[in-house]
Formats: C-alpha cells, sequence, structure tokens
C-alpha cells in the first residue's frame, strides 16, 4: 500500500510541477482552466482552489452567493467520491464480489442507491458548472451562468429522498465488521471554527499546529507519515457537523476518534450525509430566494496570493504570483491526498 | 441465418493525463453511463493500465483489436512504451486532447502522439464527449470507418443562437476548432478554447489576423496553446 501510495504521489507531483511550468506566461484566466486538469477526479476542488488564489492576488471578495454556488459544486464532488469509494472500492471486496455489475445483479437495492447519489451529484455539477468534469461557468470572480429558480425548485423537489440514501449508506457501512485499527497519527485538515471546513479556512493538525503555505510544502514531502481527507476532516472538526448526522452517528454508536481503513471508510460515510443535507439545505435556499445574475468585473490589481481548500482526498494548496497585466511569473500546486 | 460477430478486445492505456477519459471507461459499470454499457457488449475489456502500472514495464504480453490511448507521452519511457503499444494493436484509437494535440501536460518541441506511432483514429476533446467516443467504439466493433464532423464550433455556435464573442471584441477560436461538441462552452457564455483541434481546412493565418485586431499576438500564441499545440 505504502509503495503504491508513494508512486501515486511522484505522479501527482510530477503532473503539479508540468501544469504550473505550463501556466508560466500565460494570463490570470487560465489558471483554473489547466490546474483543473491536474486530476478528474479532483477537478472542481483544483479549479476553485485556483480561482481563490487569484483573487487573493487580485484582492477580490466575491459574494455569498458565490462562494454558496462554489461550496455546491464542491460537495458535490465530496459525495461523488465518497460514493465511488465506499460502493467501487470497498463493498464489492467486502461482499466478494469482482465489479460493479455483479453488485447491480446481487443487491439491486444497494447498487440503486449509489446510482442516485452519484446521478444527483452529476446533476448539480452540470446545473451549476455547465458539464459534470471542467466547469465551464465558474469563473474568477463569479459565474457566467447561473441556474433559474423553477429548475432549482424541480431540482429539489426531485431528489426529496436524497437524505434516506445517505442514511443508509451510513447505516450499512456501520454494520460492516471491519477490524478496527487503533494507530497514533498526525490528522492535518482544514479547520475553521464554525464550520465544517472544506471551502476554506486554515490547515490544522491533530496536534494544535497551524500549517502555513511554506509548513505545508515539507508536509507533502513527509506526507507518509500523516493522515489527510475525510479520517482527518472528521477527527478534527465533527464537532461542526448537522444536528442529524450526529444523531445517526450517535445512534449507530459510531466513535469519536476513528483510525485505519475502517475508519477512513466511515468518516467517508459520514461526510456523505453531510454534504447531502449541506447540498440540500444550500439549493432551497437557492430556490426559495432565486440566483441573482451578477456582473463579473475584471481585476484591477494584481499582486502575489494564495489560497487553500480541501478535495476529497486531503488539502490543496495554490499560490500564484502575477505581475502587472495578469501575467503569470510563478505558479505552484502543493496537494496532501492521493488517488 | 443471421452473422454473430464475436466480441473484439480491447484495452486501455493510459499516459500522462488527469485521468478522466481513462476514468469514463473504467467507471463504465455504472448505468448511468448506458451508452457505453451497449459498448461493453461487443468490446471486451481484456486490460487496462495507468502509468503506475507501465513501470518496469518492457513487453505487452497480448495482441488487442482495439487499443485506446489517453494521455501525452512524456519522456522516454512513455515513448517506448506508446510504440510498444502501437506493435500489439491492431487499431489504436487516441482519445482526449492530451494524446491528440498534447494537452495541458505537453512541453513545448515534444512530439505528440501522432508524431511517435500511427493512430488510426481520434476522439478529441477536454473533457471527451461519452456519447461521441461510444458511437465511435461501435463503429469500429462493425467495421465502419467512424467519422468526426467537419464543421466548426462556430457552426454549431450559430446554430444554437449564441451571440457572437468575436464581433463584440472578445477571444473565442471557434471558427477554427472542430465541432462536435454543440459549442457547450459558448451556450454559456464563454469562449471557445480549441479543446477539439483544428477543423479541416482551417485557416489560422485568417484566424491570428482577426484575433490580432482584439489581443497583442503573444495572447494569440497563448490561448492557441492551452490544450497543446493547435498546429495539424
Amino acid at each position: 500500500m505504502r509503495a503504491s501510495r508513494n508512486k501515486t504521489m511522484a505522479n501527482e507531483i510530477m503532473k503539479n510541477q508540468l501544469i504550473s511550468k505550463n501556466l508560466i506566461g500565460r494570463p490570470y484566466w487560465q489558471a483554473p482552466i489547466l490546474a483543473a486538469r491536474v486530476e478528474a477526479k479532483n477537478c472542481i476542488a483544483h479549479h476553485l482552489v485556483a480561482i481563490k488564489a487569484i483573487e487573493s492576488a487580485c484582492n477580490i471578495k466575491v459574494s455569498t452567493q458565490t462562494v454558496n454556488l462554489r461550496k455546491l459544486l464542491l460537495a458535490a464532488e465530496f459525495i461523488k467520491n465518497h460514493t465511488l469509494y465506499l460502493y467501487e472500492a470497498i463493498l464489492p471486496t467486502f461482499l466478494d464480489l469482482e465489479t460493479v455489475s455483479e453488485l447491480a445483479k446481487m443487491h439491486p437495492e444497494i447498487y440503486h442507491c449509489a446510482l442516485a447519489l452519484t446521478q444527483f451529484t452529476d446533476q448539480i455539477l452540470i446545473s451549476i458548472g455547465g458539464r459534470v468534469f471542467y466547469p465551464i461557468t465558474s469563473v474568477v470572480s463569479g459565474f457566467k451562468s447561473h441556474p433559474n429558480k423553477s429548475e432549482l425548485k424541480q431540482f429539489v423537489a426531485s431528489n426529496e429522498n436524497l437524505a434516506t440514501f445517505a442514511d443508509q449508506t451510513l447505516r450499512l457501512f456501520a454494520g460492516l465488521k471491519l477490524q478496527a485499527e487503533k494507530s497514533k497519527t498526525d490528522f492535518v485538515a482544514l479547520h475553521q471554527n464554525d464550520e465544517y471546513a472544506f471551502y476554506d479556512g486554515e490547515i490544522w493538525t491533530s496536534a494544535g499546529e497551524i500549517i502555513t503555505r511554506d509548513k505545508f510544502e515539507k508536509l507533502v514531502k513527509y506526507s507518509n507519515k500523516k493522515t489527510f481527507g475525510a479520517l482527518a476532516r472528521y477527527n478534527l472538526s465533527q464537532s461542526h457537523l448537522d444536528a442529524h448526522t450526529k444523531k445517526l452517528l450517535s445512534e449507530l454508536k459510531v466513535e469519536k476518534n476513528l483510525s485505519g481503513q475502517s475508519g477512513e471508510m466511515l468518516a467517508a460515510a459520514t461526510e456523505l450525509n453531510y454534504f447531502i443535507t449541506l447540498s440540500m439545505n444550500l439549493l432551497e435556499k437557492l430556490a426559495r430566494d432565486g440566483v441573482k445574475p451578477e456582473h463579473i468585473l475584471p481585476p484591477q490589481k494584481f499582486s502575489t496570493g494564495s489560497a487553500v481548500i480541501e478535495s476529497a482526498g486531503g488539502a490543496i494548496i495554490h499560490s500564484c504570483e502575477l505581475d502587472k497585466n495578469g501575467i503569470i511569473l510563478k505558479y505552484e500546486i502543493d496537494m496532501l491526498n492521493y488517488s | 441465418m443471421m452473422e454473430i460477430h464475436p466480441k473484439k478486445s480491447l484495452a486501455i492505456f493510459s499516459l500522462t493525463s488527469c485521468g478522466d477519459c481513462f476514468g469514463v471507461l473504467k467507471n463504465v459499470d455504472w448505468g448511468r453511463f448506458s451508452p457505453e454499457r451497449s459498448v461493453l457488449t461487443k468490446l471486451e475489456l481484456q486490460n487496462f493500465y495507468d502509468i503506475d502500472d507501465l513501470r518496469g514495464k518492457n513487453k505487452i504480453e497480448k495482441k488487442y483489436d482495439i487499443v485506446i490511448i489517453e494521455g501525452h507521452p512524456r519522456g522516454k519511457r512513455q515513448t517506448d512504451f506508446a510504440k510498444l503499444i502501437r506493435r500489439q494493436a491492431k487499431i489504436v484509437v487516441a482519445i482526449g486532447a492530451c494524446a491528440h494535440q498534447g494537452g495541458v501536460y505537453a512541453k513545448t518541441n515534444e512530439p505528440i502522439l501522432k508524431k511517435i506511432i500511427r493512430v488510426d483514429h481520434t476522439v478529441p476533446g477536454c473533457p471527451v464527449d461519452r456519447n461521441e467516443l461510444s458511437r465511435f467504439l461501435m463503429d469500429l466493433f462493425w467495421g465502419k470507418v467512424p467519422r468526426l464532423p467537419d464543421l466548426s464550433v462556430c457552426f454549431e455556435c450559430r446554430q444554437n443562437e449564441n451571440d457572437c464573442l468575436l464581433k463584440k471584441g472578445k477571444l473565442c477560436l471557434g471558427p477554427i476548432t472542430r465541432g462536435g461538441c454543440d459549442s457547450i462552452c459558448n451556450n454559456y457564455g464563454e469562449a471557445c478554447l480549441g479543446c477539439r483541434g483544428l477543423k479541416p481546412d482551417a485557416n489560422v493565418e485568417k484566424m491570428t489576423e482577426i484575433l490580432k485586431s482584439i489581443t497583442p499576438e503573444q495572447d494569440i500564441e497563448k490561448m492557441m496553446t492551452i490544450f497543446g499545440t493547435l498546429k495539424e
């Protein structure tokens, strides 16, 4: 496992460096387009953190509506990645099956639960971002196109039962008897004081250290001594989960301190619940209030900036330096995740 | 009596890429990708390799009817491996902008896949359109020659009644880019960035002249190379 993780990390670092070098000399607006292509499964996370880094360099503040739309996109990616992880990577092995097709034949109700979750994420990504991979509508300073009120209302109405599927997922995986592994590890993830951090925040460790940009680079080098992703976020921020998810965790007697593969699985299933609840709340709010078209203002000043975000697999930082015309002089991508 | 066509063998190789094109086919079990599922009744997916699997490999044991390559061949190892793949494949299909024209991972002056090996067919785009890929593979199964549209994105954009960005003094590569995406980016108010490559007989010099009235020449070069080289 460690050898394959190191190989995958080496590939990811190589691709990050290629894209970073490719960005030099390009105008700022190309950063989110190329950066999204670092890895398809986390394209939304890379796309959004590139946008945030450019906005940081240009001192741009976006509206609450824009932040909510971005959180919806990112939450959809989390839900999709966790669903694929749980139902494609974990469950077939547990049930002694080879493929998802076999899962569909032997356990159609489980398969349909997973299918509903992935279909929901695809709908959000298309409705808000324009397509499933590499969003089109999302740019520096906001969104070029928005879903209308009636579309959103219809979307909410057609996904009323989604919470049930997320619920069933946590119950299913909490019921799997994986041997609990107690291991001492330092968890590293985004943290905020008032919400379950995934779009913004500071990088914290479970030892209580706040990780700055410079320390993050070193952390990436020695990342095999740390734990990140859903397990880290769960252990650092579970007090900020929504009431329904907390109640379910209590009912299922899920431990407050999770570790190992069994912990990773439960943390992913827990986050599935949290992000479904969050998505539905955001969609209901947008459907109720309507989405107001916002004019995209081009940046006026250019400097240096950086931003951080969580992907399903762990934290990502993008940093940039722009010249006075908005041309990229330097670009760096650091990530604490692996496929 | 109706002739039964035997399944054709299929392998997928993923070189330096984001993994999207590879992911499309690897996740084909999921019912939501129904076009791809029908493809799998005709093509037997016998193997898929990503660049981790290729490390240390200097031969491919089997021969395949159809091989799909995604990603750009970076460096000597992947270049040599592309040549190895060619020897073991009856038909090679390059999918996505990286395999087609270098994509976002190509360094300047680094040879793209079709300069290293003979590529029989290409499914362009970033990302690849799943329906287009499925149609391609089904055509190959039935022994048909798959065809890409010859029209430009500009044509599709006008059919979709979008406002012309060039007329508004904004950059767009729609007139020289191969259509088939239904001008998806333009439909959302964004410019065409040429991810599907040049359309046949594209007049790049004329396009450059038009764009010079909108932006400095070095910016035109930067726009035309977002997805690798826009020179075929």
